[in-house]
């Protein structure tokens, strides 16, 4: 059967899986004794092997299952946890990610595990002398040897006219006719979808000639966990028995004959092989009782979304051209419309743009492992902490921020946070503390990462910053704390005395600075010697939609995002003068460049402007101040920010292109590049 | 019918400079007329800009610029030909495009070192057309090379 069609859910699932294994085994590893943990950890390698069968990935079936085995040794407790085993499972954990994204990718499992195999291996066979049972329970976890506990009650169904008639037939024509009632677990996710997978599996063995409850209720999930099917077929009870037995997430599985007119009950001696064993019942008894109001949720393509959005993105392009042909039209009525259309559009805006929404936890998740292994190669104790991660960012963003994050974090444990003993001379705690917090602040969200380490060395900083032609000398004079902090993001810049495997690759901070900058975020550190260091990153809630300032230089329209500007002014109410040749102006007591847009971009003029009549754009990035000078500003407008695509990926100065009212392109003008190059022609200058 | 199928190429042409070029009808997603292009500052003189196709925005080459054959003018004729190689949607500026016609892959000759002054590079193979015309199948992937789209830094100041 065509299983393609659930692949993505499929790898939801599984993802879902291997990051509750790993979530959990974090804990287990301090919390060894805790049989609701290993239970909960069993039951998700279980059910991840049931459905990588299913689906019919062989490798990532047998990995689960040997992992499986460690877990169910750990539940007979005929093992116990150290950090090792953890280490070793962990390492299993690794592959199955790995096979998850070649799934997806390449659509095959095939990987090279042997090496954990048999490290795994090597933990359940170091096992006690009645390690040959638990192997073989574990090896056939879908039996149990205990009597049936809870039973499937035999259902009275009344057949309808219409199905009697059919299996009246199917007897006369000596064909069986079962009914099949199916018990799925009670944290089954996806019913309509095991239902699916049910019935096609049935489907292969028979006829379905009835469902209860219906195929319509089914398909609206509208049952809670039993299905029953009546299948016509010439295959017997246990062949359908174990078909339906192969689908994961299903509790119990009773299969009894239906003969003329009558029903009878499963014999009692199948009953004892149905899917269930008693542990696992308790449990799911537990869960019921406790069992929380979630708010309902479906999966939804990621696809499906954006085409919204997109519709949505020309919806709004329409509305700012249709404002520009009401403010032509002296229409009350049109005026009073398109306002009402402003406002539905902006919490339509607001509600798609929630859609794409998604917790930061995502990201964060990862770093637990991360900060756990470094710990050992480092020989440094550390106490990681992670704060707000129910935080929720724009999904592109959250995708793009997993590696500057992890370089950072990389970069406090290497760098900041020093070795027991050196802490312990210091008066300080021999372990480490490292946090990683996310909070929303206005548009924004801030994630910091703090350490309690060594903080940075500020001369070290400046000597190096000289050494590699950064800053000069006097430049480095006048500089602020912060400033010198932050020629750490500088390329080519590695205060590590020795290149480690783990930060101070070459490829350091300025990579982090580059892909925040991408994300239009900041980032600022700030450090106190001997106390720690804090990183402080800023993104945008969302990315697709911005306000934005557009400018006219000659005929060409740009687009400048409202978050890198400070002040306008018309360029003759400023001061402007000229200094070692160079245009500059008097802004709040600082002497800031002007940089004239048309001779940035290579504008070719088409007419000759008189300078006065032109008007200044003021905008920071990060800490440096630059004025563009433009002709003309056009105002302010709700801009959707569209990608240049792979083909102008290289191109530097320009964070996207928009659509403007006209349906011309209009490039967003990226400020970090004019104050860079800015940067350079003041050193080039000054060398 | 499966075989002959595959034997015969389909391909969209378009002329430039007395020569004949073809584009594999699979990697065409459509052909437009020009409507206006916003001009990227600091980009290779064969990338024209970025143009606005139903929402979507698309980078436009000049194919002649691309050839190193000079630029070319847009004339009510030109067009563009949408084209998505490796998820790359591009726009190609040709002078005009004709027909679609039908090639048997048969007739297809590796390229000789020079044609027509093209450089090799971006031409995939020949075939004869029936009035002795050469026809070059272009070389999409080489044409599409992003590598050198962003100019080299100038030295400025």
């Amino acid at each position: 059967m065509d299983m393609s069609q659930y692949l993505g859910v499929f790898l939801d699932e599984a993802r879902e899986h291997l990051q509750n294994l790993n979530d959990k085994l974090m804990t287990l590893e301090q919390n060894a004794n805790d049989p609701e943990l290993i239970n909960s950890i069993f039951r998700s390698a279980h059910t991840l092997k049931g459905s990588s069968g299913q689906m019919g990935f062989q490798n990532m079936m047998e990995l689960t299952h040997i992992m499986e085995n460690v877990f169910d040794a750990l539940r007979h407790q005929s093992i116990t946890v150290n950090a090792q085993m953890i280490d070793v499972l962990f390492e299993g954990l690794d592959h199955l990610e790995a096979m998850a994204d070649s799934i997806e990718q390449q659509g095959t499992d095939a990987r090279d595990v042997q090496e954990t195999v048999q490290k795994l291996q090597a933990i359940t066979s170091g096992k006690t002398a009645d390690s040959d049972t638990v192997e073989k329970s574990s090896s056939s976890a879908a039996t149990s040897s205990q009597p049936q506990s809870t039973e499937l009650q035999t259902d009275a169904v009344t057949l309808t006219d219409y199905e009697k008639e059919i299996v009246s037939q199917a007897l006369s024509q000596k064909l069986q006719v079962f009914e099949t009632v199916v018990q799925l677990t009670k944290d089954c996710v996806l019913k309509a979808a095991r239902a699916l997978m049910i019935s096609n599996a049935l489907g292969e063995l028979g006829t379905i000639v009835g469902t209860r409850p219906s195929t319509e209720e089914i398909e609206k999930e509208a049952f809670v966990q039993r299905l029953v099917f009546l299948v016509i077929t010439e295959a017997n009870a246990e062949t359908i028995k174990d078909k339906v037995n192969s689908i994961s997430e299903i509790e119990q599985v009773q299969v009894s004959p239906i003969t003329e007119g009558m029903k009878t009950a499963a014999s009692p001696s199948k009953q004892e092989k149905a899917l269930s064993n008693t542990p696992k019942i308790q449990e799911t008894k537990q869960k019921s009782t406790t069992h929380q109001v979630v708010a309902k949720t479906i999966r939804v393509n990621l696809d499906r979304i954006d085409r919204l959005l997109n519709l949505f993105e020309e919806m709004i392009i329409d509305r700012s051209r249709l404002e520009k042909i009401a403010s032509t039209i002296d229409n009350p009525e049109l005026k009073d419309t398109i306002g009402t259309i402003n406002r539905v559009t902006n919490q339509l805006q607001e509600t798609i743009l929630n859609l794409r929404m998604e917790p930061i936890e995502q990201v964060f998740n990862r770093f637990p492992r991360m900060v756990r292994s470094l710990s050992k190669e480092l020989n440094k104790k550390v106490d990681f902490v992670i704060r707000g991660a129910e935080t929720e960012l724009d999904r592109t963003v959250i995708e793009e921020l997993g590696d500057p994050l992890m370089h950072m974090i990389r970069n406090s444990m290497d760098h900041g946070i020093e070795t027991p003993e050196v802490r312990a001379a210091h008066g300080k705690n021999p372990e480490g503390k490292l946090s990683l917090g996310a909070y929303y602040s206005g548009n924004h969200v801030f994630v910091e990462i703090t350490d309690d380490g060594a903080g940075i060395n500020r001369e070290k900083v400046l000597s190096k910053a000289i050494e590699k032609n950064i800053v000069t000398t006097e430049a480095a004079e006048k500089m602020t704390d912060k400033e010198i902090y932050h020629l750490l993001f500088e390329s080519g810049f590695s205060t590590a005395d020795k290149i480690s495997d783990i930060s101070g690759r070459g490829v350091g901070l300025d990579v982090v600075e580059s892909k925040i900058h991408s994300l239009s975020g900041s980032v600022e550190v700030d450090s106190t010697p001997g106390k720690g260091t804090k990183f402080t990153v800023k993104l945008p809630l969302t990315l697709s939609i911005i306000n934005a300032l557009l400018v006219q230089c000659q005929k060409e329209v740009y687009a400048i995002p409202i978050t890198s500007i400070i002040e306008t002014a018309l360029r003759r109410h400023i001061d402007e003068l000229a200094i070692h040749s160079r245009q500059v102006m008097q802004f709040r007591n600082k002497v800031v460049p002007l940089v004239q847009l048309s001779e940035f971009l290579d504008i070719p003029a088409t007419a000759i402007n008189d300078p006065r009549q032109g008007s200044v754009v003021i905008v920071r990035h990060g800490d440096k101040i630059v004025a563009i000078v433009v002709d003309k500003l056009l105002g302010y407008q709700d801009i959707v920010v569209k990608p240049l695509g792979n083909y102008l990926k290289n191109i530097d100065g320009f964070s996207g292109a928009t659509i403007l009212g006209d349906g011309t392109v209009a490039l967003i003008i990226d400020c970090q590049a004019i104050t860079v190059s800015q940067k350079k022609q003041l050193l080039k200058e000054k060398a | 019918m499966a075989n002959q199928e595959e034997s015969v190429l389909k391909v969209i042409l378009f002329e430039m400079n007395t020569e004949t070029y073809g584009v594999p009808v699979e990697q065409v997603l459509s052909i437009e007329k020009v409507d206006t292009i916003t001009r990227i500052p600091h980009t290779a003189n064969f990338v024209k800009g970025v143009m606005n196709l139903r929402g979507l925005i698309i980078p436009i080459i000049d194919v002649r610029a691309r050839f190193g054959m000079g630029n070319t003018e847009v004339t009510k004729e030109s067009r563009i030909i949408v084209i998505d190689v490796d998820e790359m949607k591009v726009g190609l500026l040709v002078d005009t495009s004709k027909e679609v016609l039908d090639i048997e892959t048969s007739k297809l000759e590796e390229t000789p070192e020079i044609i027509g002054g093209t450089s090799a590079q971006f031409i995939n193979s020949v075939a004869k057309l029936n009035d002795n015309d050469l026809l070059l199948l272009l070389n999409l992937d080489q044409v599409l090379n992003s590598d050198d789209v962003a100019e080299l830094q100038k030295i400025e100041a």
